[in-house]
């Protein structure tokens, strides 16, 4: 099943033909965006049983509700909606405890890495690193995530107001840097 | 397009959990927008978890979603695969079951009319649920029949499970009416057990004739055995203490033989030709 | 052989369905040839146990179907398409085929399902697994009964007519599926499609109203015909049946008048020589 020849088909026709109840569209939709959705899912939640389950839902969602997608954007950034929302609803539902969350901070930057910040973000990348890691959390879960402030709460286990609080410093300080 | 792509060693980093959380950031828009630079993530991802949620991804995705009765089923404790052939009987598609129910509210309106029709009545209660169990087996309404005859599924379980759920779904319809008609309550619960006799009667017959024809001798024998004592209002003799009793040994008996021949009797579950 | 049958007759009220007929069946595709009406699916439908002869003897698989337990064991090993498979309307064809695998016993809902997922792969449904049976046409739904045989591995394969209605391309597809079917295990199947019988099958019985009146292999029975086939410039009164061909000759069988330009024979040839009847409805190309 995943070991086929590569389907000619853009993502956007994969999802068209899954409407249409293709499973080998769908198959072919899995395969190329599952193993980013699997990572990206895997450093926002330490359990990866709960995102094995959460990327299940995930596909499932795909599947059904195909028809969803509103044709603009790109399709990989439609699933990954999909997929931290549903890792949010997971969250909530499944603990409170916050140390469900990874960390990852104190992993030092290369200076190639430096280089490939500048390339994506400009000083804006140098900047984010040098913010403290529950308030680049914030940034990541909103801005990047694209959550709203209460879904971020949930997924960082925190109250929305703190999240609100943390945000307003980020941009202070990410404003100052970049000034 | 984007025209440059994240190095090997930067998409390494990142898919086994160890860029830092700026690099993280960016390599995530990049890859948003990258399906070269998605596609090398595959090769740092475990396959046989890809595989595990790609199983469980397509059993959820293309699974038959459970019908509602199944559901209702499910939480009685009925088996998943006995569910599905209780949801695939005949009977229980909505135009039989509206038919059942219109004949019956057209009998309890009779009744109110002319007390001689309430009498009537009790004798055709019975006729619902057979009548039910009969279409559950019709060939015509059956598609799959023949399928279904060459298939090791036993033949006898299947009459059973289709039979309980016919009467499961019309005896309370048919109990519904009994309670809507004038005059005393256990006139609506007198014909429970000769509808059970009856079934029983009928499944038995099934070793020696399809299930229509035995249900059509069952009904026959029925209504000519009991219209005349009804119509005289001897209502004892066909649903009276004595007469329970002894629809009670029948239902008894019926199951008794059914359990006992199961093994070594055909059921013939259709016309034979 | 994994099917035998001895002299079985069957008898449906005063007309004779099958009049004493042999039939063995091995590994590989048996082919049961005859006009509609020549015994072919009354033979079929006793190999897949849903009919028991009035006289006569079946083995299957080496147990007799006419005992009970016999008959539930052989059942667990065979996959059956009959002639007007019907279906569920209301299902999607993985529901449906869900439902055959349940009547066919297999309880465990996850291995039953990757087993459903299985012959919807193999008989190239995947891109409809989801539809409804309705909304599909003629030969799709005739992948679905193929499918659904399928269910199980099965050792024996009863195909009632299944390239019937289909299009020459999915013709081919099925042709292809069947073969490969028939790699392992016994397919017996009817057509009345001489093209089918000669892409597919390693043996072949001919039926004519009820009784068998050829067996062995396609290229015995293609022999049958040599020396009765002659081109000629027109329609030659001795033949049984002749037709136009192509290049404007015609293609006539039967008794061929002395010094005729004699031509090789095909099982289509050989077919209607059997059937001695010149009105036959026979395709050919």
């Amino acid at each position: 099943m995943l070991t086929r020849p590569p389907d000619p088909r853009a993502d956007s026709q994969l999802l068209a033909a899954i409407m249409d109840g293709d499973r080998g569209a769908f198959a072919e939709l899995y395969r190329r965006h599952l193993p980013l959705l699997l990572v990206r899912l895997g450093r926002r939640c330490s359990s990866s049983e709960l995102v094995d389950e959460v990327v299940q839902d995930t596909f499932v969602a795909v599947w059904r509700s195909a028809g969803r997608w509103d044709g603009r954007g790109e399709v990989a950034a439609w699933i990954w909606g999909i997929g931290i929302r549903r890792l949010v609803d997971a969250l909530r539902r499944s603990r409170p405890p916050a140390d469900e969350l990874t960390e990852f901070a104190g992993v030092e930057t290369s200076a190639e890495e430096h280089v490939l910040l500048a390339v994506q973000y400009g000083d804006v990348g140098a900047a984010l690193a040098s913010l403290s890691p529950e308030l680049r959390a914030v940034v990541q879960a909103t801005v990047l995530d694209g959550l709203t402030t209460g879904e971020a709460a949930r997924l960082l286990g925190i109250p929305p107001g703190t999240v609100k609080t943390r945000m307003m410093r980020a941009r202070a300080q990410l404003r100052e840097r970049l000034a | 397009m984007t025209v440059w792509h994240l190095d090997p060693e930067a998409i390494r980093r990142y898919a086994q959990g160890a860029a830092p959380p700026e690099l993280a950031a960016s390599a995530e828009a990049h890859l948003m927008r990258c399906a070269t630079c998605r596609d090398a993530i595959a090769s740092h991802v475990d396959t046989r978890r890809v595989e595990a949620i790609w199983r469980e991804v397509v059993d959820r995705a293309d699974a038959p979603r459970p019908s509602w009765p199944e559901r209702i089923l499910a939480r009685l404790g009925v088996g998943e695969a006995t569910a599905r052939l209780v949801a695939a009987t005949p009977t229980l598609r909505g135009p039989w079951l509206l038919g059942i129910a219109g004949v019956l509210a057209l009998s309890v309106w009779a009744a109110q009319v002319d007390e001689r029709l309430l009498r009537m009545l009790l004798v055709a209660a019975p006729l619902g649920p057979l009548a039910g169990v009969a279409v559950a087996f019709a060939g015509g309404l059956d598609p799959t029949r023949e399928i279904g005859l060459a298939a090791p599924y036993s033949g006898l379980r299947l009459l059973l499970i289709r039979t309980a759920a016919v009467l499961g779904v019309t005896v309370p319809i048919v109990a519904a009416a009994g309670l809507a008609l004038p005059g005393s309550h256990w006139l609506a619960a007198a014909w429970l057990l000769p509808t059970a006799g009856l079934t029983c009667a009928a499944l038995a017959l099934t070793a020696r004739m399809t299930p229509v024809v035995a249900v059509g001798v069952v009904a026959t024998a029925w209504v000519l055995v009991t219209t005349p004592t009804a119509m005289a209002g001897h209502l004892d003799l066909a649903f009276g203490v004595g007469a329970q009793i002894f629809w009670l040994a029948v239902a008894v008996g019926g199951g008794l033989w059914l359990a006992v021949t199961r093994n070594t009797v055909t059921i013939k579950l259709g016309r034979s030709a | 052989m994994t099917v035998r049958v001895r002299s079985a007759t069957k008898s449906f009220g005063r007309t004779t369905a099958l009049d004493s007929v042999d039939l063995d069946a091995g590994h590989g595709v048996t082919g049961l040839l005859g006009p509609n009406g020549a015994g072919k699916t009354t033979l079929l439908r006793i190999i897949a146990t849903v009919l028991a002869p009035d006289r006569g003897t079946v083995t299957l698989l080496g147990r007799d179907p006419s005992r009970p337990d016999d008959r539930t064991r052989i059942r667990e090993r065979l996959g059956y398409l009959p002639q007007d498979a019907g279906f569920h309307r209301g299902f999607t064809v993985f529901e449906f085929i869900d439902y055959v695998a349940i009547l066919k016993q297999m309880t465990d809902r996850r291995p039953r399902h990757d087993e459903v997922r299985r012959v919807i792969d193999l008989t190239g449904l995947a891109s409809v697994s989801a539809k409804r049976i309705r909304a599909l046409s003629g030969g799709m739904r005739r992948r679905v009964g193929l499918a659904q045989a399928l269910l199980g591995n099965p050792d024996l394969l009863v195909l009632d007519e299944p390239t019937v209605g289909l299009d020459p391309e999915q013709r081919l597809r099925f042709r292809e599926m069947i073969s490969h079917a028939g790699e392992g295990r016994t397919v017996v199947m009817s057509s009345h499609q001489t093209e089918d019988i000669t892409a597919l099958c390693t043996r072949i019985a001919v039926f004519h109203r009820g009784r068998v009146r050829f067996t062995g292999t396609p290229n015995e029975l293609t022999a049958q015909a040599a020396g009765r086939v002659w081109a000629d410039s027109q329609r030659s009164a001795a033949a049984l049946a002749a037709w136009r061909i192509g290049d404007g000759t015609f293609r006539n069988v039967g008794d061929p008048p002395a010094g005729a330009e004699l031509v090789p024979p095909t099982l289509e040839d050989a077919y209607l020589l059997l059937m001695g009847e010149p009105d036959l409805e026979v395709t050919h190309s």
